[in-house]
């Protein structure tokens, strides 16, 4: 047993921290927030030189080959600073599946395109009906001249108006043995409309509708493993990746909330010296202390490749249920003054919240782990 | 990070769990607080602790030159873990945990040559008196009164909720030796043999109906200078040094999970409107939340464990586990009595209580868990001021 972070992902958090604290103030997070069409692009290429792009694509494609658990170091710290822009789409939702599900040689190029940071990618899976359940696919897919054809609709897909590529989910309903199955799919392909959606964090996800959409044959990614397979992996290794950035993120208000109280007085005396608000942060950091451990415990399962999905499960209800209590408990102790746009706290608190939906909530993954208990 | 045991570590859990499948009636159902309750189970709970000490484990974190194995803390709380998780008798906090390491601290070595050994063995049953009819929370305040008499000192006041007086043979105790000192500087630490002319023990039975409880009366009952830990008046740095025993709360996970795979399988079994409890959503979902926070006060030991196998000092880890720990007890608990239904109102008097009426026990026992060994409003304080450094004034 060994449960603190190596001598390498200390530096690495230590130079994340550092490059983060001069480049990503909470301005550049309200700029890219009010306008994201300008600033989507803005910090890319020092995420470039930095290596993270490559951080868990192996040195023969140019990368790092770093673990999941290092990348899950990275995360919290993106998210404590509410890092914008497409770094986690492109590296969890898109380099990831890809590295693990491509088969040999199938996607070189590509792995060394979204090293050097030429190319992003991002994943389409969820639809209208908003859900994580496979059987909520609905997009079609069908065998044409030289490879498919996908009609269909996706929403909510991360960064989509600044991907080259989608990692996209689709069902051929004349298979009967392996109906779903995951396809690259070019954002320029004839037939794609993508539409911005307003969310609460103008995040840039977006809307993309698929007519008669054609890919090659060398675009299925389930050459080597299944499509339930690729997705199901890709969804907990992105669950305990968003688990990441949650933490940082919520370490970031605990810290908000103890500097605050600890100068704000009221009736003669810092408000954090009352009893009430001494046991608010407590209970904050004790969510939290759970939560950090949780995170690293799957991440380290995800790393040594052993079987992960009920940690995955448990990290991520552990997190998304701490995530309100945590944020409600941070409001009251800031009083009317957190309550105002031009206070940051508000910016942690609506991307604690988004996090806590995407990929799967605490509801959606208690089901997993009941299913697991044999329940 | 590396969350993975040793194949020692992994060897040594299976030979507590074999030792315990074997040395344990396969109908133990009886919780801690009950142990005492009856002579033949007490009975019970002292021989079994003498084959604990026989093998090594009742001193497992001792270390070697006073006579322990001088395991690490992981190998501890691996230990605790498995004996907590089979609810089985045994773990001596008050001997082996608390007074042996101030001994080895803070005693003589003719204190140490007289008082080690006995608890090793498991012959000699310690209590602690610390809390008094007064003093809860506030334990510096304690009035027991040790007036420095010669080669003695002569006691006279009570101790409050002294956990098993009635079974036990000597307590180790906080008393004012200066009362004109601010009340930290003037009290003392010693040990006093509960045999002593003068001592009366009164039981105070909880609202399970269990003996578990006493009030200790001292009137003008004689302890000799030797028994004297520490320097006179210093008893408060003695009393709450921070001694290296393990502290990583890994009990109140693991009797929660073996309580939460009894209920799994009642769920599986009883029917409501129709369909199984175990088929229900909202059944599901309370498990499902019950189980990840197990998971959670699981790690939450393990970490604090393998901090003080760093040498670290984890005190704001060790309030969280406890105060983590159990306010999930009492969730667990009131999760337990609401699938029960009806039938949770059955005591194990009852041939018809389901799981032996242990949920009911735990129930009404969960009271008392974020009250004793440091309630929770204490441990936040921890948390809040030593932890996350939150003014005090």
């Amino acid at each position: 047993m060994y449960l603190d972070l190596t001598e390498s992902q200390q530096m690495l958090r230590a130079a994340a921290k550092e490059f983060l604290a001069s480049a990503c103030p909470l301005q550049v997070v309200r700029e890219f927030e009010e306008d994201p069409e300008t600033h989507r692009s803005r910090l890319w290429d020092h995420l470039v030189e930095l290596g993270w792009t490559g951080l868990v694509i192996p040195e023969q494609y140019g990368g790092l080959g770093g673990s999941f658990s290092d990348l899950v170091v990275l995360l919290e710290e993106t998210g404590r600073a509410l890092l914008p822009g497409s770094f986690f789409s492109n590296t969890v939702l898109f380099s990831l599946p890809l590295l693990a599900f491509s088969s040999p040689g199938q996607n070189d190029h590509l792995l060394e395109q979204l090293v050097s940071g030429e190319v992003k990618g991002t994943l389409a899976i969820s639809e209208p009906s908003g859900s994580y359940h496979f059987s909520d696919v609905e997009t079609r897919v069908s065998p044409s001249e030289n490879g498919f054809m996908l009609t269909g609709t996706k929403m909510f897909v991360t960064d989509a108006l600044i991907s080259d590529y989608f990692l996209l989910a689709a069902v051929d309903s004349s298979s009967k043995d392996n109906p779903l199955g995951m396809f690259l799919v070019n954002s320029d392909a004839p037939g794609m409309e993508i539409t911005g959606l307003e969310t609460f964090t103008n995040d840039g996800q977006a809307r993309i509708k698929l007519d008669s959409v054609c890919i090659p044959a060398s675009h299925s990614l389930t050459q080597v493993s299944s499509g339930e397979a690729v997705l199901s992996k890709t969804l907990e290794w992105a669950s305990v990746a968003k688990c990441a950035e949650m933490l940082g993120c919520a370490q970031a208000i605990l810290e908000l909330v103890i500097a605050y109280t600890k100068q704000r007085e009221q009736f003669g005396r810092p408000i954090g010296t009352f009893q009430a608000i001494q046991h608010y942060c407590a209970n904050m950091a004790t969510d939290l202390e759970g939560a950090r451990i949780v995170t690293y415990r799957a991440a380290w399962k995800i790393s040594t490749g052993t079987t992960s999905e009920m940690e995955s499960s448990v990290a991520k209800s552990w997190v998304s249920s701490i995530a309100s209590r945590l944020v409600y408990l941070a409001h009251q102790s800031f009083g009317a003054i957190g309550f105002t746009q031009d206070h940051d706290l508000q910016l942690f608190t609506r991307r604690l919240k988004a996090g806590e939906i995407m990929f799967g909530d605490e509801f959606f993954h208690n089901s997993k782990i009941a299913d697991f208990l044999g329940l | 990070m590396d969350f993975s045991f040793t194949p020692e570590e992994d060897r040594f859990r299976a030979e507590v769990r074999q030792f315990l499948s074997k040395e344990l009636p396969s109908d133990w159902t009886f919780l801690e607080d009950e142990f005492a309750d009856d002579h033949t189970r007490w009975q019970f709970v002292i021989e079994f602790k003498k084959k604990l000490a026989v093998k090594g484990w009742l001193t497992l974190s001792w270390p070697k030159e006073f006579g322990g194995v001088g395991a690490s803390h992981l190998t501890q709380t691996i230990y605790n873990e498995e004996l907590a998780y089979a609810r089985a008798p045994g773990r001596d906090i008050f001997g082996t945990r608390m007074l042996g390491p101030v001994l080895m601290l803070y005693g003589t070595n003719d204190q140490q040559n007289q008082f080690l050994p006995p608890i090793a063995s498991g012959e000699i049953q310690w209590c602690q008196g610390y809390s008094e009819p007064n003093s809860g929370s506030d334990l510096a305040s304690v009035q027991l009164q040790a007036v420095d008499s010669g080669d003695h000192f002569i006691l006279n006041g009570s101790k409050m909720w002294t956990s098993r007086a009635h079974v036990s043979d000597a307590i180790f105790l906080l008393a004012r030796t200066n009362p004109s000192a601010p009340k930290h500087k003037g009290l003392s630490f010693l040990l006093c043999d509960l045999a002593s002319s003068g001592i009366s023990i009164e039981p105070i039975p909880n609202l399970a109906g269990m003996h578990y409880f006493n009030q200790v009366r001292f009137d003008d009952v004689k302890v000799p200078k030797g028994n004297l830990i520490g320097a006179k008046d210093e008893g408060w740095s003695v009393a709450t040094a921070l001694l290296d025993f393990e502290r990583s709360g890994i009990e109140y996970s693991a009797e929660a999970a073996k309580t939460l795979e009894e209920l799994t399988a009642f769920a599986k079994t009883e029917k409501r409107n129709g369909m199984l409890l175990s088929e229900s959503e909202s059944v599901r979902q309370s498990f499902a939340s019950l189980y990840t926070q197990i998971e959670v006060s699981r790690l939450i030991s393990y970490r604090i464990a393998w901090l003080q196998s760093t040498g670290a000092i984890p005190n704001k880890e060790a309030s969280m586990g406890k105060l983590f720990g159990t306010e999930l007890q009492q969730r667990i608990a009131v999760f337990g009595m609401q699938l029960l239904g009806l039938s949770g109102q059955l005591t194990s008097k009852s041939r018809w209580a389901p799981l032996e009426g242990l949920i009911l026990k735990q129930y009404l026992l969960s009271f008392s868990t974020t009250i004793r060994g440091g309630t929770s409003e204490i441990q936040r304080n921890i948390i809040a001021q030593r932890g996350l450094g939150l003014p005090r004034k």
